[in-house]
């Protein structure tokens, strides 16, 4: 059984708390609930659903739980903690193991309420199903529910071992403003774009993207013009890249404007956009100086 | 907080966008004319505002990101500059940032992000930078002066890391939207789109907004942030990291092929991004019984540790053993995985932020791993002009064929057949580790054997530099036969006895002879050279040695800048008389190639080489001369076309400029001389000139080192073989011509001052004479010293032109000049010429009417501050006493006060006890005209100058008419007809 599988299940089991009775009503939400998940919104001590109906307004059912702090939340970082391997898993974001007992992460108070009935009705055991399907799909949720993200895990985890939180502003120092702290002989070397989505493919696709080929798409041709910007083709070819860039960005435009900007020769700036529409990388409206440029 | 002043240079802020990284933008501010100085540094010029800045709001100017980026990363590293031409720290700090975000962009090191923004189904995308925690993002960050990061944001000042972070995703962004403008468009719109053609439109087009979302932005960002951890780290300040060290198993000695499977062990240890040196071990960590290394306290060592191996553990799989323990120290590697490490492994590892310790017998492992090299071998002539001494043609093709190397060696059929049988990764060969690469074995075995043939420049350039490019690799090279032969033969630098001195006046010192066998050994086998020596060595009298050594059955060329011809023809007249000189020159000048018969040198300047190619280039050529190549240096300009088409048996180019630290200069002239040598101009710029200019590559350096030394010589004057045949002081007469115009004035003053008359007083003839010599010393000096018209000054003085060239040269070899002129107009012009031309930071200027406080700060910023401009002008008068200017090395006289003693002293100022080097005196003469008459009465009466010629230029006065007239006459030959070549 995976770790969102240990604790979808124990969810439920809370819920219905080793009551037949309440086991049966929870059983009648079962159905359809993967449907639902999509719809289900979390934030830190509350899940709320609209569950459809086939008359009237959807009734928003509200499942509460109290947020995890104290002792309690103590215990989930020292179990985070205790080995390597949980906090090889927390980076690369799995919930680890050692997290799946339902004591650390399951809360005992479990409330709910429905706007449409009083009372446990059966839009209540649907939205249990639904909450549970999605510590399945993802066990951060329920985390998440308690209030917790899986940063907070993290830099929980590094307070714990004593480190000071990172990305604090220094103070700036102006009483020498011009001067670098240090040799200017850092070592910074460009090559040839190759297996450009090596880091992509390490994270796996971003949220809400089954695809990434679109993207990895995107990361090529920003390396490409990198590449061409460093100059690895040669300096006309990156001269082009930014006469084309800077005509991007201006939209449509004259040559004496790209010119301005680029601290450029206005007569090299014509040649050049000139070659480069005969290239078909650049459209021209209208001749002589009313020319107005645009990036094909 | 102290008051800072003034920037002295211009500063760039980075000024970020909040919304999209891409919209940001650099603030360029300082003192002075801003826009002048983006311009100097080919900075685009962008548009007037205001940053406010920690430091106050500045007046600024707004530069465009992509523009300013590719120039930034095409400035050259902070070690390349004058002192006196360095960029602020802020622009140099910026440009290797320029460098470092075009090295991430390019490795793909960009992932894509989103933020939230106040509308729930609203997001905005854009991308992001990912930099190795290798250390450099921070090192970067103490790079970036305040004044390069501080902007106000809110009302805090922007930190350095921030800054750069900042910079960094901007370039990410900008090159992943192809430059445009992120503009975002927040309307509400519909879409049924698929939430990933959403993305990918906002991440690449010119509106970053994601809409509709079907969850909540602020979720969705949440997520995001979630899923970039891994890779982003946790941004902190990083000054420890995790690093592996590889141990070998101990193994014996005794046999060329050794084999063992005892474990590798690769221990795990904690190591300063600041000093590398300095690390503990995983076990002192774990135990926490250290507490502090390199300086540094070790606050969350373990957990970076932990984080650390995990991470090195998903890019080298064989380190997920470690994570199944407690407290790892160490993990046993088979040699299949200390293989693996030892190939890609380690570059892995260290991208990923992970040193790597490496045994000093393991660093060789990937050069000396099993692989294919290219042995190069026979030539083959093709044309039928390769004669048996190796002529160096361009012609002759060379066979070569791949063969298995391992180690140093060559393996044998049966060798590379029992090493593949091994199966093993890493063998023991003839007492060294090298590797071998299953996948790269399978290519070895099948390239093996099979060869082809290339033109023997290109096997020359490959055997000389050791490596060859082979559809974009760099392949190992040896070269054996008739290739190693003229290698070796190009390699061995000739004695100096070994130099044939044939119909040469005079005595040439011990280096001189040195370059004359040299250039003697190039010309017989066919080949060229640089001979760029430093000015002042004689280049002229050993390309004169040269040029009478040879066999006289074809004539010589020499190609010089217009001011320098006439200097050349008095050298050969002096040196080798009895050589006939043809002045390709003037309306008189050859016009067929059967008025130009063999054993003749033909003198002729660039501007005439364009003009008469088509003649020049009908006549073969001995051996074609090329003075002052510099004037080449761009290789697509009509000169050098001209230049490459003359036929010869050889050429040699002669430049004082250190050309090994201009690549595109080196380029060009090397091309001229051997042709085909550095290979087509882009590949060379590719492998040699941006990776060394822009990115300092030492591998790239050291090949290209290789690969020039036997075409370029270059000596200096403090050399130790060299200085000793130098005297202390030299002194050189540098003979410049007239343009059109000065003739024109020249002539048009004569005749008006001989027309109305010398007058008939001794007074009035003694005022007339001494306003004429007055007006004709303007004149040489430079028209608008004597018309006081305000024109422009380059072109029309054939001596500023040359003056100019001259201090140009003195300024490329970071040495010291003083310039003496007797006229403070003169100065003035010189001043704001010299400072324009040669780029400087003005130029100082120490005459009669400086105060004596000013005086001795001149001097003292002359002699002592590392970036005070190199050149310091001084008139004659003032330059007499109490002076102390021994940090120059060059002396220039740039107009004549004919009065040795005088000048005398104001060389002294340089030349004196303390100066522990030789200086160089060069007094400028225009041919032709009244200077350089005087020029030689003063040279003959040197030795007895006080006596004879007295305080002034009185004497002159004393003499009759028709000795006036022939002293201040014009030749016939004074000015060339051709004045864009100077």
């Amino acid at each position: 059984m995976t770790t969102g599988e240990r604790l979808a299940t124990a969810w439920l089991d809370v819920v219905a708390g080793g009551d037949p009775a309440r086991q049966r009503w929870l059983q009648r939400g079962r159905s359809g609930a993967g449907h639902h998940v999509d719809a289900l919104r979390l934030e830190a001590g509350a899940a709320r659903l609209r569950v459809p109906v086939s008359r009237g307004r959807a009734p928003e059912v509200v499942v509460t739980v109290p947020e995890l702090t104290g002792t309690a939340w103590d215990r989930v970082i020292e179990a985070a903690g205790r080995n390597l391997r949980s906090t090889a898993d927390l980076l690369a974001g799995h919930l680890p193991e050692d997290l799946a007992d339902p004591a650390l992460l399951i809360p005992a108070g479990i409330t709910a309420s429905c706007s449409g009935d009083a009372g446990d009705c059966r839009h209540v055991a649907i939205t249990h199903h639904v909450i549970a399907e999605a510590i399945r799909r993802d066990p951060f949720r329920l985390l998440q529910l308690r209030g917790h993200r899986r940063q907070n895990l993290l830099a929980a985890l590094r307070r714990a071992r004593g480190v000071t939180p990172p990305g604090q502003d220094e103070d700036v120092d102006l009483s020498d403003p011009y001067t670098a702290r240090g040799p200017m002989d850092l070592h910074v070397h460009p090559r040839p774009p190759v297996d450009v989505t090596a880091l992509l493919d390490r994270l796996g696709p971003p949220p809400e993207v089954d695809d990434p080929t679109p993207l990895e798409h995107g990361i090529a041709e920003a390396a490409a013009m990198a590449w061409r910007l460093a100059a690895g083709e040669g300096g006309d070819v990156a001269d082009d890249e930014v006469l084309l860039a800077e005509l991007r960005a201006q939209q449509v435009t004259s040559a004496e404007r790209l010119a301005d900007a680029l601290g450029m020769d206005v007569e090299e700036c014509v040649a050049n956009l000139d070659r480069l529409y005969h290239d078909g990388a650049v459209l021209r409206m209208g001749s002589g100086d009313a020319a107005r440029y645009r990036a094909a | 907080m102290t008051p800072a002043g003034p920037p002295r240079a211009l500063q760039l802020t980075f000024v970020p966008d909040a919304t999209a990284p891409a919209a940001g933008s650099f603030a360029a501010w300082g003192d002075g004319d801003v826009r002048a100085q983006l311009d100097a540094l080919g900075l685009p010029a962008g548009e007037t505002a205001e940053v406010d800045h920690a430091l106050g709001a500045r007046p600024a100017r707004m530069l465009p990101l992509v523009a300013t980026l590719r120039r930034l990363a095409e400035l050259p590293t902070a070690d390349a500059w004058h002192d006196w031409s360095r960029p602020s720290d802020a622009v140099l700090a910026w440009s290797l940032a320029a460098k470092f975000g075009l090295e991430l962009v390019t490795e793909g090191r960009v992932l894509p992000v989103v933020q939230a923004t106040t509308a729930p189904d609203t997001a905005i995308a854009h991308w992001i930078a990912v930099p190795p925690t290798d250390g450099r993002r921070e090192r970067l960050a103490d790079l970036l002066p305040p004044a390069a990061h501080a902007v106000l944001v809110g009302d805090r000042p922007l930190a350095a890391l921030a800054a750069l972070d900042a910079f960094l995703d901007a370039v990410a962004d900008a090159c992943g939207r192809a430059g445009h403008r992120p503009e975002p468009r927040m309307q509400r719109r519909r879409s049924a789109r698929p939430y990933i053609e959403l993305l990918s439109e906002a991440l690449t087009g010119r509106d970053p907004v994601v809409a509709p979302l079907r969850r909540p932005s602020d979720d969705l960002a949440a997520d995001v942030v979630d899923w970039l951890q891994p890779a982003r780290g946790d941004l902190g300040r990083a000054d420890l990291r995790v690093a592996l060290r590889l141990v070998p198993p101990a193994v014996g000695n005794g046999e060329d092929l050794v084999v063992t499977d005892d474990p590798w062990r690769l221990d795990l240890l904690l190591q300063s991004i600041r000093d590398p040196e300095e690390v503990v071990s995983a076990g002192a960590v774990w135990d926490g019984t250290v507490e502090e290394l390199g300086g540094q306290a070790l606050d969350g060592a373990q957990a970076i540790l932990v984080r650390g191996l995990v991470d090195a553990a998903t890019i080298f799989p064989p380190l997920d053993r470690a994570l199944g323990q407690r407290r790892p120290d160490h993990v046993e590697l088979t040699s299949g995985e200390a293989a693996e490490l030892l190939g890609d492994g380690i570059s892995d590892l260290t991208d990923a932020g992970i040193g790597v310790l490496v045994p000093p017998e393991l660093r060789e492992v990937h050069g000396q791993r099993l692989r294919v090299r290219l042995r190069i071998g026979q030539t083959t002539p093709v044309s039928g002009r390769l004669d048996s001494t190796g002529f160096l043609d361009q012609r002759s093709l060379v066979g070569f064929v791949h063969e298995a190397a391992l180690g140093d060696d060559a393996l044998t059929e049966q060798e590379f057949a029992d090493v593949m049988q091994l199966q093993r990764s890493l063998v023991r060969w003839r007492g060294q580790w090298v590797r071998i690469d299953r996948d790269e074995a399978a290519r070895v075995d099948d390239m093996v054997g099979t060869g082809g043939t290339m033109e023997l420049t290109e096997a020359v350039a490959a055997a000389l530099a050791g490596q060859a490019d082979r559809d974009d690799e760099e392949v190992d090279v040896v070269a054996v036969g008739d290739v190693a032969e003229l290698v070796a033969r190009l390699k061995t630098v000739p004695p100096p006895s070994q130099a044939r001195i044939v119909a040469i006046d005079g005595e040439l010192r011990d280096y001189q002879e040195r370059g004359v066998a040299w250039m003697q050994q190039m010309a017989d086998m066919g080949a060229g050279g640089v001979l760029a020596d430093e000015m002042g060595l004689g280049k002229t009298i050993m390309a004169i040695a040269l040029l009478t050594s040879r066999d006289q059955d074809r004539p010589h060329l020499v190609v010089t800048p217009t001011s320098v011809v006439g200097n050349w023809e008095r050298e050969l007249a002096r040196f080798a008389p009895a050589v006939p000189v043809i002045r390709h020159h003037g309306p008189d000048r050859p016009v067929s190639p059967r008025q130009i018969p063999p054993a003749h040198v033909v003198l002729t300047s660039y501007a005439l080489l364009r003009r008469d190619q088509s003649l020049l280039s009908a006549v073969d050529w001995d051996v074609v001369v090329f003075d002052e190549a510099q004037q080449i240096k761009n290789a697509s300009s009509q000169g050098a076309k001209a230049a490459r088409l003359l036929p010869a048996r050889a050429r040699f180019a002669l430049t004082g400029t250190p050309i090994e630290n201009r690549l595109g200069e080196l380029w060009a002239i090397l091309d001229l001389t051997n042709p085909g040598m550095l290979g087509p101009q882009r590949r060379f710029t590719r492998r040699y000139a941006v990776p060394i200019e822009r990115w300092r590559d030492e591998e790239a350096a050291a090949r290209l080192r290789r690969l020039i030394a036997p075409f370029v010589i270059r000596r200096r004057k403090d050399d130790p073989d060299v200085a000793v045949d130098l005297p202390a002081k030299q002194e050189i007469t540098v003979a410049t011509s007239l343009t059109r115009e000065q003739a024109q004035l020249y002539r048009r003053t004569i005749d008006e001052a001989f027309e109305s008359g010398l007058g008939a007083t001794a007074f009035e003839r003694r005022g007339r004479i001494l306003a004429l010599l007055t007006k004709l010393k303007q004149i040489c000096n430079h028209p608008r010293h004597f018309l006081r018209d305000g024109g422009p000054l380059p072109g029309r003085s054939g001596k500023l032109d040359r003056a100019t060239a001259l201090l140009e040269e003195v300024v490329a070899n970071e040495d010291h000049a003083l310039v003496f002129t007797q006229f403070r107009e003169m100065g003035n012009l010189l001043v704001s010429h010299l400072s324009d031309q040669l780029d400087l930071p003005e130029v100082p200027f120490l005459h009669g009417g400086t105060p004596m406080a000013k005086r001795e700060e001149m001097v003292a910023t002359f002699q002592d501050e590392p970036d005070a401009p190199p050149i310091m002008l001084v008139s004659l008068r003032a330059g007499g006493t109490g002076l102390n200017l021994t940090r120059a090395t060059h002396v220039m006289h740039y107009d004549r006060w004919w009065n040795p003693a005088v000048e005398d002293q104001a060389t002294d100022r340089v030349h004196r006890i303390g100066q522990d080097r030789s200086v160089t005196v060069h007094r400028l003469v225009t041919a032709g005209t009244v200077e350089e008459r005087i020029d030689e009465v003063l040279e003959r009466k040197r030795a007895i100058a006080d006596a004879v010629v007295g305080e002034s230029e009185a004497w002159i006065t004393e003499l009759g008419d028709d000795d006036v007239r022939e002293l201040v006459s014009l030749a016939s030959d004074a000015f060339d007809e051709d004045e864009e070549a100077a």
